[in-house]
């Protein structure tokens, strides 16, 4: 089974490299894009398990970013981290497709648990997917 | 033309304007600890292959001793800023260095500024303390106003430069966008308030961005003598641009 490849995307640089390498250690394929505009490009690009993005954004803010991630690939499994969670946030995210919504400073085997999680939830979602077109194409 | 508003108003704004500072930097602090947190994790890590005596694991627990410093720094540096920010409502209008507020007025709009993807450039030169009359908090909260104005109506340079002169009676400090300022609906709002809260500062607007030369606050040097409580203060004595302190 190959690793799961996943997608940070976060406006903290060192933050995001730190985690990164923190994730890289527990056998992840790890990218990172330092802004929404950025990871949207490389979720076009690259086929990701899972994406972990940010709220609070230069440019293209948190919010815009799950839109347009989910755009292009609406299985995607997207998990917010965000220290901006709020009620309104959460439900926002939600209502646009977000799987999980995290509060930073969140756990790393948390994180690990929530991208596992999200893998497993990205391929039932892809078997449906395929269920779907194989019933409509009979 | 601007128009009068009210002292009711004018309160509103600055309680509007300290509950900003306050929120931007609790966000900036928190990324530096949620940094800080990860990088112990890190160090978590690799503590075990360290202490096995793996060369590449030993290197680099010196650099994350170094990189927990620059965090830690970063929220000291906030801490400080903050709390001389807190102290700037006291009510002290005589000596306070103009540098001084300039640098707080921008350390806190820098968020802002790089959040809407902009640049601030500070043309503040180092020299000799210029100590004003004044409300710092009210001028602060000015330049804060005169920056949010500006990034409406910025071009596509994204940048925007504050410089501080030194005149005969006073300081000047100047806030300008490299391209021709686009006048839009918020302005006429924005720039009535930064009219006001400069006056109520103890200062003058002299010019607007509408007439093509960006925003220019004047502000009288402190002509005044210093009480010994303002010497308390850590106010230095026998200094400042154009200042008569006895």
């Amino acid at each position: 089974m190959s690793a799961d490849r996943v997608l940070l995307i976060d406006d903290e640089m060192e933050f995001v490299e730190v985690l990164a390498e923190r994730l890289r250690a527990r056998g992840l394929e790890v990218e990172v894009a330092f802004s929404g505009m950025d990871g949207v490009k490389k979720s076009q690009a690259t086929k990701f398990d899972a994406v972990v993005l940010d709220f609070a954004m230069p440019g293209m803010d948190g919010i815009h970013a799950l839109k347009a991630l989910l755009a292009g690939t609406p299985e995607l499994p997207v998990i917010l981290l965000t220290g901006q969670a709020t009620i309104k946030t959460a439900m926002d995210a939600t209502r646009l497709g977000a799987v999980e919504i995290l509060e930073k400073p969140t756990d790393i085997t948390t994180l690990m648990e929530k991208i596992r999680e999200a893998r497993t939830r990205h391929g039932v979602r892809a078997a449906e997917r395929v269920r779907r077109q194989m019933q409509e194409t009979r | 033309m601007a128009e009068t508003l009210s002292e009711n108003h004018i309160c509103e704004q600055e309680v509007l304007y300290f509950s900003r500072v306050l929120s931007g930097q609790c966000h900036e602090m928190a990324n530096a600890l949620n940094i800080a947190r990860e990088l112990c994790g890190l160090h978590e890590d690799i503590f075990p292959r360290a202490r096995e005596g793996h060369a590449d694991a030993v290197e680099k627990l010196g650099s994350l001793a170094h990189r927990m410093q620059t965090q830690i720094d970063r929220c000291h540096a906030i801490v400080r800023t903050l709390g001389h920010f807190a102290h700037s409502a006291d009510g002290t209008r005589l000596g306070c260095d103009v540098r001084e507020i300039v640098e707080r007025a921008l350390f806190f709009a820098a968020r802002q500024v790089r959040l809407r993807q902009a640049e601030l450039q500070a043309v503040v030169p180092a020299g000799d303390v210029q100590l004003v009359e004044c409300n710092p908090f009210l001028l602060q909260q000015a330049i804060h106003a005169g920056t949010e104005l500006l990034l409406e109506g910025i071009g596509q340079s994204r940048r925007i430069t504050v410089g501080l002169t030194p005149e005969t009676a006073g300081a000047v400090v100047t806030l300008a966008s490299a391209d021709p300022f686009v006048c839009n609906d918020a302005a006429p709002a924005l720039l009535a308030e930064i009219t006001a809260t400069v006056q109520a500062a103890g200062g003058e607007l002299r010019e607007t961005p509408e007439s093509g030369g960006g925003l220019k606050f004047f502000i009288p040097y402190c002509r005044r003598g210093l009480t010994s409580a303002d010497s308390e203060l850590g106010i230095p004595k026998g200094t400042g641009g154009g200042c008569d302190v006895s």
